[in-house]
């Protein structure tokens, strides 16, 4: 009789076997789903994390690549006072910096442009925006970051990071603003702090401008006289 | 259902059907593997993109240290030499990490400084670029008018200011030297066109009326006041067989000789081939000015690579 049951069940299933394992799967496709959705907004908050942290990277490296290529371009006119070369075109305080560079991207008339990297506040919080307008040269005693009329805004970097700039001449000291200065900062700093917490992070970056010395010291007679330019009196001449 | 036949088609043991939920265990570890597939495959695909844009990272990295090394090699070796005895133009290979990098080099003299170069240079350029004698000059005549520095507030001053305003433009003629090349594109009158290709043969940074027509392209040569097609073959033919004296070359000019020179200027261009190993290149050129018994060795004036333009 056995024999004969088990020779039976080769050639199908019973309805309870059936339901049994019907129940069965229910029940593991019931788990399965509670765990895939208990991991699904574990696994996309994880994945937004991730792709922002690459935008951000993105977004500091274009920031940094276009700090670097700053150009030693000059007011319109002549050498300033004391016949001093004139400096170049470069203004940058910790929230915002401008400078000259040549064009770069979409739609952009070819020739030099002024950019902006500024820290600006919108309705979402602070974002760091980079905007640009046309060189079209400076008049002789204007400055640089009284220029307006800037547009096409890119936003780099948004409200949890904020970015602080420093800038460092020859002496490879850190100061807070480049204001006026006879030579273009040697390095810039990016330092990127989360505005909740105020800590520094380890995504902060520093770049070396490449160019480092004007055209007219170029052409200058003696190039080293224009490029290290010794103060008009100091205290040990005296 | 038949019993015998299917016992003829599968003679299967009878193990098979112990526990009839077997099947379904198998069904859930098939659910649960393809799952796991999926998000291996998701995963993959980030991983992969990320290190597409890496690599990206990386290569700019390689390529600038390359350019660096490169800028820093060509001013050791020009360095070493005495000024007067220095080449004004070369080239070199060499290996740095596994990149190949290849190193053309020559003295910024080759081009003609637009801060330097009388009028007529200026027009025999325009000339050789496709414009006629009437446009060329006025060309010319507004780069001089650009670069030039009026004192006195007279007509002359304000008539370079008019002619500026009178074409609707908001700026005005810089009236000193040009800062940046790219400055051209903003002088009164010149088509784009014409900047695009004037960009290839003019400079800021050699400091010289003159041009080294030892270096220079043929278009420079031929924009010589002066020049005619039959003395520009003749001088080409002859630098090319004596590629160390420029005595005879110079004498070639005739005329001509008056803008010309066979000297170097501090400002060297240095063209940059680096080879990746995956087969990437990437082009680069810079301007250094070679400084003697300074804190450094050179400085960067230009630079301009593949990345970033």
């Amino acid at each position: 009789m056995r024999k004969h049951r088990r020779a039976d069940g080769e050639a199908g299933f019973t309805l309870i076997e059936m339901l049994i394992a019907m129940a069965l799967m229910v029940g593991i496709l019931a788990a399965l789903a509670t765990v895939t959705a208990q991991w699904l907004p574990n696994w996309n908050r994880g994945f937004i994390h991730v792709q922002r942290t690459q935008l951000f990277g993105q977004g500091l490296e274009r920031l940094v690549a276009d700090l670097s290529s700053a150009e030693f371009v000059t007011a319109n006119g002549k050498a300033d006072r004391n016949g001093m070369p004139k400096g170049p075109l470069f203004d940058g305080d910790e929230l915002s910096v401008r400078f000259v560079r040549p064009a770069l991207g979409p739609n952009t008339r070819p020739g030099l442009e002024v950019v902006r990297i500024a820290t600006v506040s919108d309705d979402r919080g602070t974002a760091l925006v980079r905007t640009r307008t046309p060189f079209v040269g400076i008049p002789q005693n204007a400055k640089i970051r009284d220029l307006a009329n800037f547009s096409d805004p890119v936003v780099l970097m948004r409200t949890p990071y904020r970015a602080v700039f420093s800038y460092a001449g020859p002496n490879h000291l850190w100061q807070d603003s480049w204001h006026d200065a006879d030579q273009l900062p040697v390095n810039i700093r990016v330092l990127i702090r989360d505005a909740a917490t105020q800590r520094t992070l380890a995504v902060s970056t520093a770049t070396v401008l490449r160019v480092n010395a004007s055209a007219e010291c170029a052409s200058a007679k003696e190039p080293k006289k224009c490029l290290y330019p010794t103060p008009v009196s100091s205290n040990l001449d005296r | 259902m038949n019993k015998r036949a299917t016992n003829d088609m599968m003679p299967a043991p009878a193990e098979i059907g112990e526990k009839s939920g077997d099947g379904f265990i198998l069904v859930a570890v098939l659910w649960i593997l393809g799952g796991l597939a999926v998000l291996a495959a998701i995963y993959t695909l980030f991983v992969v993109n990320a290190a597409t844009s890496l690599e990206v990272n990386n290569d700019r990295l390689q390529a600038n240290a390359s350019v660096s090394a490169a800028l820093e090699l060509t001013a050791y070796y020009l360095g070493a030499v005495k000024e007067q005895e220095r080449p004004t133009s070369g080239h070199f290979d060499f290996r740095a990490g596994n990149s190949n990098v290849a190193v053309n080099f020559q003295s910024e003299s080759a081009r003609i400084d637009l801060n330097a170069a009388p009028a007529p240079l200026l027009a025999g350029l325009f000339r050789v670029l496709g414009a006629d004698i009437e446009s060329a000059n006025f060309y010319a005549e507004r780069i001089i008018g650009w670069r030039t520095e009026v004192n006195a507030p007279n007509s002359d001053r304000d008539k370079e200011i008019t002619a500026y305003r009178n074409a609707g433009l908001t700026y005005n003629p810089r009236q000193s030297p040009f800062a940046n090349m790219h400055e051209l594109w903003l002088v009164l009158g010149l088509p784009p066109a014409m900047v695009e290709r004037a960009l290839n043969f003019v400079t800021i940074f050699s400091g010289l009326g003159t041009v080294n027509v030892m270096d220079a392209a043929p278009e420079v040569i031929a924009a010589l006041p002066s020049m005619t097609p039959d003395r520009l073959n003749s001088v080409l033919d002859q630098r090319a067989a004596l590629a160390t004296d420029a005595r005879p070359v110079l004498q070639l000019l005739g005329p001509a000789q008056s803008s010309a020179t066979a000297t170097g200027s501090k400002a060297i261009r240095v063209m940059v081939r680096v080879g990746l190993p995956k087969g990437r290149r990437i082009y680069a050129e810079a301007v250094i000015l070679l400084l003697e018994d300074a804190d450094d060795p050179y400085r960067v004036l230009s630079w301009t690579d593949d990345f970033d333009g």
